[in-house]
């Protein structure tokens, strides 16, 4: 390995926390904390690979300790250090996902060996994660380039860069615009989807302007709206500054839009309402639509991708139903709350907040800041 | 008349981009198709502004722009990273090979582009918000 590995040692007691440091150091670069709690806080300031753990420690125990490591960044391998022999503790660890376990007092070479050995599973998995993650970029990349082709073509002829079009041209062209617009929705959602499932989305923090993300979301769709003669009115404060993740809030917003534009009639109507909650730290907007709703029992089902109510429904307006699922995937992920009430012919309500400074719940992907 | 230097491996995207630029600004379009040919083509022109795709053969465009970023007659051209990618952490490593701003293909909506060039040729800042289809 061209490069030391970060290794961190947990333990209460001074006699194997420096031992364990002596026996590594030559080797690997060795931080050291006496406190469950500090190894959590060490995270966020050191790029750890290794955390050898006693299990028996006072106050967060060992096995927590363990479960927020994993939670923090699954990647990260984990030796249990036992002094009391007990199995039970140990087994209960490696459930959670620690590489292996040894018993105090160690040998000098069994430690080393493990100690060696996980780092070689980590650094398979690392890089395993790398090519999931750079094909899943180059498939993205693959399938917008001729996209993106078709939409400028598309959209230089409907300008009427090269001449003037006849109606029925204009018309046509205007279908193979929108349709590629479509297309275009469903390759993103399909790919966010992946890289959730695949556990390759990292949370990118910026501050951004909430609203100007709104405006740009209903611009995105003004054909549509344009098509249906659909009434959008926006309440929201002209700037809103958030802490957050645009891209994914984005695309959230996105796809609870299309869907409210989708299934709202033509000359229906769409309230937009954006503004901090009321609970703290909360960025929330809300959705109303004029649409033919929906019973409640259904809205649950509504989150499955590929669900849409019913096959009539289905017939009556085309769509696999992924917009929901990524939509409500995303939003955990940022750590907020999508809430959708309905009624049959009572239009849906969507409420959805996202926190300013997002805690990720349950996500494979490392943190970065 | 402004110089536009265009960086695509794409010729199709080579050809949007330049027509819409050519209807929409008063700029005088220049074409490569990847890194070495656009370090090779701005060294006799010298544009005043460089729109670069990223992924490209031979040489992609985080090196041409590092690259440029090094001599003296470009080391001071802005340049925006145009791609299909279009994800934030592609953003980041353009922004960090030098790029000024970063417009994901396809793009929605050219008089923002045209806006974000008119800027930077005009003050040399950056700092405009993305445009174009960018998914999370």
């Amino acid at each position: 390995m061209e490069e030391r590995a970060n290794i961190l040692v947990v333990d209460d007691e001074i006699g194997p926390r420096e031992s364990l440091k002596l026996i590594l150091k030559p080797y690997y670069n060795v931080y050291t904390v006496e406190k469950p709690t500090d190894a959590i806080a060490m995270l966020d300031h050191v790029p750890v690979d290794l955390v050898t753990l006693d299990l028996k420690m006072p106050g967060l125990s060992g096995t927590k300790v363990l479960e927020k490591i994993k939670q923090q960044d699954p990647d990260i391998e984990a030796i249990i250090i036992t002094g009391y022999g007990s199995m039970d503790t140990a087994i209960e660890g490696l459930r959670l996902g620690a590489f292996d376990y040894i018993s105090k007092p160690f040998d000098v070479n069994h430690i080393l060996t493990l100690v060696r050995r996980a780092l070689q599973r980590r650094q398979a998995k690392m890089e395993l994660k790398n090519v999931k993650s750079e094909f899943l970029a180059n498939i993205s990349h693959e399938l917008r380039t001729p996209l993106s082709v078709v939409i400028g073509f598309v959209s230089i002829l409907l300008d009427q860069l090269l001449g003037q079009l006849t109606e029925q041209q204009q018309k046509i062209l205007e279908r193979v615009y929108k349709n590629s617009g479509e297309l275009l929705e469903l390759v993103d959602n399909v790919l966010v989807l992946s890289s959730l499932n695949a556990g390759e989305l990292t949370l990118m923090t910026e501050v951004f302007d909430a609203r100007a993300l709104l405006d740009g979301c209903v611009k995105r769709y003004e054909n549509l709206v344009k098509d249906k003669n659909i009434a959008i009115t926006i309440e929201a404060p002209t700037k809103l500054p958030s802490l957050g993740d645009p891209g994914k809030s984005a695309r959230i917003v996105q796809n609870l839009l299309h869907n409210a534009i989708k299934f709202t009639p033509a000359e229906g109507s769409i309230t937009l309402k954006l503004g901090e909650s009321t609970a703290k730290g909360m960025v929330e907007l809300e959705i109303i639509d004029t649409g033919m709703g929906m019973p409640e029992q259904h809205i649950e089902r509504l989150f499955q991708p590929f669900q849409q109510m019913d096959s009539s429904i289905r017939r009556q307006f085309s769509g696999l139903g992924l917009g929901l699922t990524v939509a409500r995937r995303l939003t955990d992920f940022l750590g907020g709350n999508l809430q959708i009430r309905s009624r049959c012919d009572a239009g849906t309500h969507v409420v959805l907040s996202i926190p300013q400074e997002p805690q990720p719940k349950n996500t494979v992907a490392r943190h970065t800041v | 008349m402004n110089k536009i230097l265009i960086v695509d491996d794409n010729l199709d995207n080579q050809e949007i981009l330049a027509r819409r630029l050519r209807t929409l600004g008063n700029f005088e379009i220049a074409v490569a198709s990847n890194g070495k040919e656009a370090l090779e083509i701005a060294s006799v022109i010298k544009p005043d502004l460089i729109l670069m795709d990223l992924r490209m053969p031979v040489m992609d465009g985080y090196e041409a722009t590092r690259a440029l970023h090094e001599t003296e007659w470009g080391k001071n051209t802005p340049v925006i990273a145009i791609t299909a990618y279009a994800s934030r952490e592609h953003k980041h490593k353009a922004l960090t090979a030098g790029c000024c701003d970063f417009i994901a293909k396809p793009i929605l909506d050219y008089n923002q582009v045209v806006k974000t060039i008119q800027a930077l040729l005009g003050s040399g800042e950056s700092g405009t918000p993305s445009h174009g289809f960018q998914t999370a």
